[in-house]
């Protein structure tokens, strides 16, 4: 499989911290990439440096034969690389049909076309949205609201989609349907990067698991090996 | 759980009520010839067209500006000044008045879009004082002392009727109705979906492929033009104006208070909140007269008070289905 994104030497400072430190990634095209590591070890900050968010201090991030280090969310988002958010940041006051419209709006002028592809992606996502589509954001449960999320985001057409704790807060049953989604968006040719806390998801659905750990990266393996690794042990438990 | 349907099928017979009163709004002047009543109109029609202005950048992108008594100056400004030097016709004195709107617009625009909030409000508000200062001190614009336009002949190619009201009551309605059809077209649009998406969340917006600094640009300098253009009928319509008519920062919160009340984000909105708020700070200025100065903006005080309790989506959710 051909790489699709790759990372060389990713170093963002915050002051005198380093969040992110000579961090290195390959990410091959149609895999499911998952990114565990402990609370501040700087899983969020790698996606908001690769998403654009924030400027990158060294190091370049290749996408294609192209280093898109410094350009901003919306033209990374342009190029086919998008992402959600931790904390659900979707629409209030929009209608979900609305939103999801703004995100198919990135390839299109046309109203119809937007709504034609916003339409799809709603059936594509599950979750009912499709029946709630004519519901505001804010009256949608959190399982709704992430999967919107996830939906608005979709309708871009990304090549790359970055789910950020995409599965947190949600009961054991929701977590199933977030599982299937998941699959089902690589299915379609989509090269995910997964943040996830429930360690048995992300053994579950990824194809490789990289840990960090104070901003390094300590492992980059599959899944069976991960849990096995002596390094990620001690991160995780301290011994 | 409520359901607000906002399947464009349903919405199809919403087009009679506005083509009624538009159609009722054209006879009217044959049926009502009195002159003050005529004043009464066009000032609403004015305050209508800065209301619907403003709502396209706060309103709609949620960008809520303090400054956009600038934009209105700027037009004033810019149309008299071309008309009393230079000899330009106020038409075209009008447009360029909104070019120079929209080109503060972008100066404006540029660095205070890198606020947000209420950093974004003070940032306006300053900036708006900031040109009205200008203006006072300005000696090419005759600074305080204000300009006088001259009294040209009747016409509509000079924008001129001196005799009767009718000719600024149809220039103001026709605006409107431009304006109102614009806005209508643009919440339909990929630019009115991008300005609610960057109300709803900046950071989302921009995950999702919204330059959102280009779209708030885009947004200002709509604001910018059409305010302009109100400017610009007002000062041809008053013939005089000064830095303290134009360009006060009360007039910017009027601006705000009338598509707050009528409904901000809504097409409709901030018409309803000309129509209802420009005859009432009016109707009881002239009732209470110069000794009771002070007593209209009590009950346009009390009148906001009431819709920010009860009806805090403005008053066009009343002739809304399925409100709460």
């Amino acid at each position: 499989m051909s790489i699709i994104l790759k990372v060389e030497n990713l170093t963002k400072k915050f002051g005198g911290l380093v969040a992110n430190d000579n961090i290195d990634m390959n990410i091959e095209e149609g895999m499911i990439l998952g990114l565990i590591g402990p609370n501040g070890a700087g899983k969020t900050t790698l996606f908001n440096c690769i998403s654009g968010i924030y400027k990158i201090d060294i190091g370049k991030i290749l996408y294609g034969n192209k280093n898109i280090a410094g350009f901003q969310p919306n033209k990374i988002c342009k190029l086919g690389i998008t992402r959600t958010f931790q904390v659900v940041k979707t629409a209030k006051n929009m209608s979900v049909l609305d939103y999801v419209m703004s995100g198919a709006f990135c390839r299109t002028w046309s109203s119809a076309k937007a709504k034609n592809i916003a339409l799809e992606t709603l059936k594509f996502v599950g979750f009912g949205l499709y029946e709630k589509r004519n519901l505001l954001s804010r009256e949608l449960t959190l399982s709704n609201k992430k999967a919107l999320q996830i939906a608005s985001t979709l309708a871009t057409r990304p090549k790359i989609l970055m789910l950020d704790e995409a599965m947190a807060g949600l009961t054991k049953n929701e977590q199933m349907d977030a599982i299937k989604l998941i699959k089902k968006i690589r299915e379609s040719g989509i090269t995910l990067i997964v943040v996830e806390h429930v360690m048995e998801i992300i053994m579950s659905i990824a194809d490789k698991i990289m840990v960090i750990n104070s901003g390094k990266k300590i492992a980059e393996e599959t899944p069976e090996k991960i849990a096995n690794n002596p390094d990620v042990i001690k991160a995780y438990l301290g011994v | 759980m409520k359901t607000i349907s906002i399947d464009n099928e349903n919405k199809r017979n919403n087009f009679l009520i506005p083509f009624l009163l538009l159609l009722s709004l054209i006879v009217l002047p044959l049926f009502i010839k009195h002159a003050y009543f005529m004043h009464v109109m066009i000032m609403v029609f004015i305050y209508a067209i800065v209301a619907e202005a403003w709502n396209i950048l706060g309103g709609y992108t949620g960008q809520i500006s303090l400054g956009n008594a600038m934009f209105f100056g700027v037009g004033a400004y810019t149309s008299s000044i071309l008309l009393i030097n230079f000899k330009v016709n106020p038409w075209l004195g009008l447009m360029l008045g909104g070019i120079c709107a929209v080109i503060l617009a972008i100066l404006v625009g540029f660095p205070v879009f890198r606020l947000r909030s209420h950093y974004f409000v003070i940032a306006t508000l300053a900036a708006g004082e900031i040109i009205m200062a200008v203006f006072l001190n300005w000696n090419y614009v005759k600074g305080a002392t204000g300009l006088e336009l001259p009294l040209m002949e009747d016409s509509l190619k000079g924008m001129t009727f001196s005799y009767n009201k009718n000719g600024f009551y149809y220039i103001g309605l026709g605006m409107l109705t431009i304006l109102v059809t614009l806005v209508y077209l643009l919440t339909k649009s990929k630019l009115g979906y991008y300005f609610k998406t960057i109300k709803e969340d900046e950071d989302a917006a921009r995950s999702i492929g919204i330059n959102t600094t280009a779209y708030k640009l885009v947004a200002i300098s709509m604001t910018a033009f059409f305010t302009a253009i109100a400017g610009s009928v007002y000062a041809q319509y008053l013939l005089y104006i000064d830095p303290a008519m134009v360009f006060p920062t009360s007039l910017s919160v009027k601006f705000v208070l009338i598509a707050a009340l009528g409904g901000a984000g809504t097409v409709f909105g901030p018409v309803l909140g000309a129509f209802i708020l420009i005859p009432i700070s009016e109707m009881t200025r002239v009732f209470f007269g110069g000794g009771g100065q002070g007593i209209d903006l009590l009950f346009y005080g009390a009148l906001i008070v009431f819709v920010a309790l009860f009806k805090p989506d403005g008053l066009i959710t009343l002739f809304q289905k399925n409100n709460k």
